[in-house]
């Protein structure tokens, strides 16, 4: 039961940049409000342990971060109070909070995309732009395990045979470029039987093909393109003047009604998406087992 | 049908005068499974090489390799690749991908099939050779076993019509080996796969085979149905190391009129009461009375017999004062124990007692080439024991069990001690211990009497202790042998072995065999107190192995001690006198060699079962020769 991350992650790529990307790029509370709530809530889905650690480190990162702005900037009408003759003004400190709920909100996000991308699924979407760099990837991946196993084995073997010192930087220095030195010799060897198993393979007869275990089902479809259906919506709201605020010298809503419906909705719905997904799976789920 | 045929094939190496393989015309049916079998530097890798075109060695070439009736050169790219699988004997370096899965489609990969098509065969295959609960890990993470199969598969779902197969197992536990070699035969009786595949270890693979093709020099030497080879093999010196213990065992007594070769252990077992049934006729049905006096009495003829020839088997040379020392091995108790107490350092061939103290399980005679617990208790002194581990415990970090649970045992001064054991049971964490790579968290190690803590460091790896890794090439720093070996201040004499051709060559391009040399000669260059081997038999053939066990010997007479952990029961019977059996992090049961094999039932040698009540105490081939000419000349 882990809906979200088991989506084709191409789909899944596509809609971190889209969530991720809008309050980025455009600051406005109606688009930072459901961004903060649907990063949270995917977080607590996906992420398991520590949670409680993060929510703490993210309140303690955005006190600080809020309080940048109004101690810099004093621009603003409404003065709450004076600190050394200069004022605080309360739009400096709206604007401050803001910026500090982009970071936040988007650290949200990258939290719970590091959790869900794993290594293979970011090589897979990597691998659909150039399948070469998906395959150099790969070769690249498995020689560092192997080399830095290789050099401990190697290192083990040395100093069971007096031959590595770390009595002085000096000793362990040149100790440490013996071990290097056999490894990298092995490596080379190593180079040698490994491109003749590729070519025992047929590695260079023709064109390549790149297989992945990740397939695009017809979910995968529904995401990607609700995603993008959302994202352009949304982006034509913002880009009409939807969702504006004006925030000095004070902080004003725009009054284009309808573009920014048009922006806040899609941007609601695009930001709950996984959350939804994982809740009707678990409600799902309950069905089925009070059934059983 | 002829899938493959070789006609009047010569291959010269580039800057070599003579060719590595000469004349040699051969045909494979299809459906074969064909064992290919020769010394190492017979040219075996090299003939697999060139049976498969995109890995063909330079060098020159003449005469022709037929696939399908066409010439290898002719079929197209992509059908060449395919249609002829092959596996070396790398298994870790012939992996190109970081995933399991990624590895089986890499070759399907190549051809240019379709998604849809790969997903497929690589379904088919992870299920057929129970991949699946591996499928997703990386590369990296398997063992060694699990990467040779997954070699295998990787290279079966390209679909290849003959299979070539170059010492596949040879870097594998013997478990793995098995596991591995069952799944060739399966693939070869199930899907009608033709194969080819060259081995040192011929126990198992021999029965399984239909032919077997043997190649000495470079030269085509016998080829035929694998009984009709084992018979002519058996007769020569240079293959016979190479059979199973049981065609071994026919060929000592070749004038049995067994009906076929034995290959198997049961085979064997019908080979041996043949010749055990001759010999009560000729003693006048006296060896069946004998046998089950044997089992219920105490000092009888057979524990004679067996004392006698087990120490023999220690001694390179029997040397007739020793024989005559043993045979008259009713009053050995003194004899015992005054030769323990004159030559306690080093014990040697003559010190023979046997285990009269014990008066249980006298019907099996201990092995008379070492002093036996009881009697070296008595004489015990803390110096007396090279190595001693008391109820160490280890563990990797805090959140992991422990690897070691109070493990004890102690190695006396100038024996042979081995321990056996299956994979991840511990065995190389113990040496790692016992050299003080590794650290317990409790329990005391210590090395003639001294805890290894107090002894410092640059002394404990100059005078005390030396390890051969299990990878020796680990230890290779430089291009030539000449600099290995002054690097490290010796001249390898200590080996008894002629060095001299090999000085110029990389330590890379020698055999698995010569390698090992070298680095023995290096670690021995400290002229440490005590020898510790990791796993030294992986990747030697069972001519290197025999030099290893004889040199161990050497070692051992020169007042070394000698430990070694391995799985290799064949070995540690050949070479070990004591044995202990390592499982969960503990030592089970530590007994002298003979002891030891002719006890377990299943993690002994192919000998022992022979054997297995129909003679007592036996580990080897010899064993057996040597109880039944015993035997024979009693009557």
């Amino acid at each position: 039961m882990k809906t979200f991350e088991s989506y084709n992650p191409v789909a899944i790529a596509v809609y971190f940049l889209s969530v991720a990307l809008i309050p980025m790029f455009f600051m406005s509370p109606l688009i930072l409000a459901p961004s903060v709530i649907g990063a949270v809530t995917l977080f607590s889905f996906t992420v398991k342990r520590n949670r409680a650690k993060t929510h703490l480190i993210m309140l303690l990162l955005l006190i600080p971060v809020s309080l940048i702005n109004p101690f810099y900037s004093h621009r603003g009408e409404t003065v709450l109070f004076l600190i050394n003759d200069t004022p605080f003004t309360l739009e400096a400190l709206i604007y401050g909070t803001l910026s500090a709920l982009t970071v936040i909100t988007t650290l949200y996000w990258f939290r719970s995309f590091s959790v869900i991308m794993t290594e293979d699924k970011l090589l897979y979407v990597f691998g659909r732009f150039s399948p070469r760099l998906a395959l150099t990837l790969s070769m690249a991946l498995r020689y560092v395990a192997l080399f830095t196993q290789r050099m401990r084995q190697v290192e083990a073997a040395q100093k069971a045979n007096g031959n590595y010192k770390s009595d002085g930087i000096i000793d362990s220095l040149r100790s440490g470029a013996r071990v290097f030195n056999v490894t990298v010799t092995w490596a080379l060897e190593n180079g040698i039987i490994t491109a003749a198993s590729m070519q025992a393979r047929a590695y260079g007869t023709g064109k390549r093909t790149s297989f992945s275990l990740f397939r695009f089902h017809t979910r995968d479809v529904i995401l990607l393109t609700s995603t993008l259906a959302l994202l352009s919506v949304t982006v034509a709201g913002l880009a009409l003047g939807g969702a504006e605020f004006t925030y000095y010298p004070r902080f004003t809503a725009s009054n284009r009604l309808i573009p920014t419906l048009l922006a806040v909705i899609p941007y609601i719905i695009l930001s709950l998406i996984p959350s939804i997904i994982e809740i009707e799976e678990r409600l799902k789920w309950n069905y089925f087992l009070s059934e059983i | 049908m002829e899938l493959l045929s070789v006609r009047d094939l010569t291959f010269t190496y580039p800057k070599c005068e003579s060719p590595a393989i000469q004349d040699l015309s051969f045909s494979v049916e299809k459906g074969d499974l064909t064992v290919l079998c020769g010394n190492t530097g017979s040219g075996k890798s090299t003939l697999l090489s060139l049976l498969k075109r995109e890995i063909a060695p330079h060098g020159r070439l003449q005469g022709e390799i037929l696939i399908g009736g066409k010439s290898q050169r002719e079929l197209p790219d992509k059908y060449s690749a395919a249609a002829v699988g092959y596996v070396s004997q790398h298994p870790e370096e012939q992996i190109v991908t970081d995933k399991v899965w990624h590895e089986l489609a890499f070759g399907l990969e190549n051809l240019g099939l379709p998604d849809a098509l790969i997903r497929r065969r690589v379904a088919e295959i992870a299920s057929y050779f129970g991949i699946e609960r591996w499928f997703e890990q990386s590369t990296s993470e398997l063992s060694g076993g699990q990467k040779q199969i997954l070699n295998l598969a990787s290279v079966m779902a390209m679909r290849p019509e003959i299979l070539l197969l170059d010492e596949p197992t040879s870097q594998l536990d013997p478990i793995a080996a098995s596991d591995f070699i069952s799944t060739v035969a399966a693939l070869n009786r199930d899907m009608g796969l033709t194969v080819i595949i060259s081995e040192h270890r011929l126990e198992e693979l021999l029965p399984l085979s239909s032919k077997t093709l043997t190649l000495k020099n470079g030269r085509l030497f016998a080829y035929g149905s694998t009984r009709q080879t084992a018979e002519i093999l058996a007769k020569e010196p240079d293959f016979r190391l190479f059979l199973p213990t049981a065609t071994g065992l026919s060929s000592i007594f070749p004038d049995t009129d067994t009906a076929k070769t034995p290959l198997t252990v049961s085979e064997g077992r019908i080979l041996l009461e043949k010749l055990l049934s001759h010999n009560s006729k000729d003693a006048a049905n006296n060896a069946e009375s004998t046998l089950s006096t044997a089992a219920a009495d105490g000092v009888n003829t057979y524990s004679t017999l067996t004392a006698n020839s087990g120490s023999a088997d220690n001694s390179t040379a029997d040397s007739p004062a020793y024989i005559a020392t043993v045979s008259d091995s009713s009053d050995s108790d003194d004899s015992a124990d005054t030769s323990i107490t004159a030559d306690s350092a080093v014990p040697t061939d003559s010190a023979v007692p046997t285990d009269s103290a014990v008066p249980t399980d006298s019907a099996v005679p201990t092995d008379s080439a070492v002093p036996t617990d009881s009697t070296i208790e008595e004489h015990e002194s803390e110096e007396q024991n090279a190595l001693e581990f008391s109820n160490v415990y280890f563990r990797y970090s805090r959140e992991l069990p422990d690897i070691l649970r109070g493990l004890n045992f102690k190695v006396h001064r100038g024996e042979i001690f081995f321990i056996l054991g299956g994979n991840g049971a511990g065995k190389s964490t113990t040496l790692a211990n016992a050299i003080g790579l590794l650290k317990p968290y409790s329990g005391k190690i210590k090395m003639f009497g001294t805890p290894i803590k107090r002894i410092p460091t640059e002394k404990l790896y100059r005078e005390y202790v030396a390890m051969l890794p299990q990878d020796v090439k680990t230890l290779f720093l430089f291009n030539t042998v000449r600099e290995e070996l002054s690097d490290s201040g010796t001249d390898g004499s200590a080996l008894k072995y002629d060095f001299t051709p090999l000085l110029d060559r990389h330590p890379y391009d020698l055999s698995g065999g010569q390698q090992q040399l070298v680095a023995l000669a290096k670690v021995l260059a400290s002229n440490p107190k005590i020898l510790l081997l990791d796993e030294p038999t992986k990747g030697l053939d069972a001519y290197a192995k025999k030099r290893l066990s004889d040199l161990l010997h050497t070692l051992r007479e020169n007042g070394m001690t000698v430990i070694a952990v391995t799985h290799d029961a064949e070995f540690a019977a050949n070479t070990a006198d004591r044995c202990a059996l390592f499982f969960r992090g503990e030592i089970i049961s530590e007994e002298t060699t003979r002891k030891f094999f002719s006890e377990n039932t299943f993690y002994t040698t192919a000998a022992a079962r022979i054997a297995s009540g129909l003679l007592p105490n036996i580990a080897t081939v010899d064993d057996i020769a040597k109880a039944l000419k015993r035997l024979d000349s009693d009557k």
